[in-house]
């Protein structure tokens, strides 16, 4: 198991960050589609397929903007994020997570996302960037995790290594709005009518 | 003790006891005392400051003293014929729920203000406001009007207000101090004797720490009673609360226009993507020094987002607590113009409320923008600020 490094960790807070805009500016179009007709809110199978697609675009613009990251398409079309962190070679998949008691649980019908080159020149590791969505169709957690093994079952669950939050905060600037500091054309009147103080008694 | 005489000193008539009544009860309001109170602290019988603010009894000489110093002024500033001051009604943010007292009390408040620069012939700027001629209800025209008015401030058309407070003092208008927000109410604006005036709030600490109002929000409220200076100088009051709610409307859109011109605003979002999301408006806030919910706002009435991004922007906003305590901030701003214009007259606070007989607490507290400026300290005794009546009354 290994640990992410600095570098790497923050070329994944941008990934986070890019997909949370895109989120901001767009994930309440995955509830006017699922308005558009009763049936697609029963159930959660539109509202997932949806924010999948949507995500999946997300990840591609977000990447888009890091250089040291690579995308590509995985099985069945799925967008995979590479990148090589200090002789790793890493391969984010990206899933949707569930909150469970506390924790997050990726379901997983298969075993191929375990599969790595073993003649790679590098550590070849499978890790997941996964996502949670809260009830406005925003991204609510992000985080990325390596993918230890797989639980069997229908479907089964994959075990995950320790996960690392991303909060994709947006890059730092500084300061905020300091109001100038103008004078007034008092001198445009005309001094000859200025009286000063008056008899005011 | 009472008398049922005109004011005397001595055996001379000073003024008709109508007059000095009607100075008695505003300068009363003004201190947010109510009449049982002053009667209390000047040793009137109960339902006498009634009598002689109504002009049904006047005073003697010792009583109107003890009233004189009840007030924080002299007794000659209570006998003094200065003519009744013609004030307009005021128009404040969220018009139909502000409490009477709190409105009654900062209008009277500014009455004595004006009355007092009027006495002392401090040279105002002179008012260039432009006046809307066009049909309130054509968003177009206010957004065309706020361009027009934003030129008779001296600002170019994609200038950033850099401080709003000063350009509403290079259109003629007085702005002063609030120092306690009228309940959520956070500005009022009103024309005395003919001069167009803004009260606002100076920051101060509020109950949970934060400091209220925020400099952004300060900004807006200023630009909001522009609008209504501007925009609704002829137009009566409203009679039902939809007409409030229109001229409110009216006013916001001005002052988002005012503070946020449609065209510069747009080229900067362009220039960061185009994207409206929360990092985005929070870099506009930046430049512009406007709240991140105004230019959600803004954006909507542009026509740059639909009611669900929009409504989707809020749920954001208000799931990162953005509501109470906004990211980026926005410094507060004061005015200049009544200090300059004492310094102008060879005057300092003190000075210019001896002439006038006034405390100088009315002249400091004119002046006092500072969110640290401790309370004023003449106060006569059992006089309570109301702030810290609230404050009591919320522990």
């Amino acid at each position: 198991m290994s640990h992410l490094s600095p570098d790497e960790h923050n070329r994944l807070e941008q990934v986070a960050f890019g997909i949370r805009e895109v989120f901001s500016e767009r994930g309440h179009n995955i509830g006017t589609a699922l308005d558009q007709d009763p049936s697609f809110r029963e159930g959660e199978r539109a509202r997932s397929g949806l924010a999948r697609s949507m995500m999946q675009t997300a990840v591609a613009l977000a990447v888009g903007a890091v250089p040291e990251l690579g995308l590509e398409s995985g099985e069945g079309g799925v967008r995979l994020v590479r990148s090589l962190d200090r002789g790793h070679s890493r391969r984010y998949r990206v899933l949707s997570a569930k909150e469970h008691e506390g924790s997050f649980r990726i379901l997983s019908s298969s075993d191929s996302i375990l599969d790595v080159d073993d003649e790679s020149m590098f550590i070849e590791e499978s890790w997941v960037l996964a996502y949670t969505l809260d009830h406005d169709n925003q991204v609510e957690h992000l985080f990325v995790a390596q993918v230890l093994d797989r639980l069997d079952g229908n479907p089964g669950e994959l075990v995950l290594g320790p996960e690392y939050m991303l909060m994709g905060s947006p890059p730092a600037g500084d300061g905020g709005f300091r109001p100038t500091d103008e004078d007034l054309p008092m001198d445009d009147v005309d001094e000859a009518d200025d009286a000063g103080a008056a008899d005011v008694g | 003790m009472l008398t049922s005489t005109p004011f005397t000193r001595g055996s001379t008539v000073v003024i008709t006891p109508a007059e000095t009544g009607h100075r008695i009860q505003r300068l009363r309001i003004a201190n947010g005392l109510n009449q049982a109170q002053l009667a209390a602290a000047t040793m009137i019988p109960t339902g006498g400051v009634s009598m002689v603010e109504h002009g049904r009894q006047g005073l003697d000489e010792a009583t109107l003293e003890r009233v004189a110093d009840a007030l924080g002024c002299t007794a000659n500033y209570l006998t003094r014929s200065q003519g009744q001051p013609t004030s307009t009604r005021p128009w404040l943010r969220a018009y139909a729920d502000a409490s009477k007292k709190a409105v009654d009390r900062y209008v009277a408040d500014t009455e004595t203000a004006i009355e007092a620069f009027d006495a002392l012939r401090l040279r105002p700027i002179p008012e260039t406001l432009p006046y809307f001629d066009d049909d309130g209800n054509d968003e177009d025209a206010i957004e065309d009007f706020a361009g027009e008015v934003r030129h008779a401030a001296g600002l170019e058309d994609g200038d950033v207000v850099g401080n709003c407070i000063r350009r509403t003092e290079r259109l003629g208008v007085l702005v002063l101090p609030m120092h306690d927000e009228l309940g959520r109410h956070m500005g009022l604006s009103q024309r005395v004797n003919a001069t167009p005036v803004i009260r606002v709030s100076r920051p101060h600490f509020a109950e949970d720490g934060t400091v209220s109002p925020s400099g952004d929000r300060q900004r807006f409220t200023v630009a909001h009673e522009l609008g209504h200076l501007t925009l609704h100088a002829t137009t009566p009051p409203p009679a039902t609360a939809e007409q409030a709610r229109l001229v409110e409307q009216q006013a916001h859109r001005f002052a988002g226009a005012f503070l946020a011109p449609a065209d510069p605003l747009l080229a900067d979002l362009d220039q960061l993507g185009g994207r409206v999301t929360l990092t985005t408006v929070a870099e506009l806030k930046k430049t512009w020094g406007v709240s991140i919910k105004m230019l959600v706002v803004r954006f909507r009435q542009l026509g740059r987002i639909d009611d669900q991004h929009a409504r989707s922007l809020y749920k954001q906003i208000s799931a990162r607590k953005w509501n109470k305590a906004e990211p980026v901030a926005v410094g507060h701003e004061h005015a200049i113009w009544l200090t300059k214009a004492l310094n102008r007259a060879g005057l300092d606070s003190t000075t210019a409320a001896a002439a006038l007989g006034l405390a100088p607490r009315y002249l400091q507290d004119w002046q006092a923008w500072d969110l640290q400026s401790p309370p004023s300290a003449d106060l006569p005794a059992g006089v309570v600020p109301i702030s810290r009546k609230r404050q009591a009354a919320a522990r």
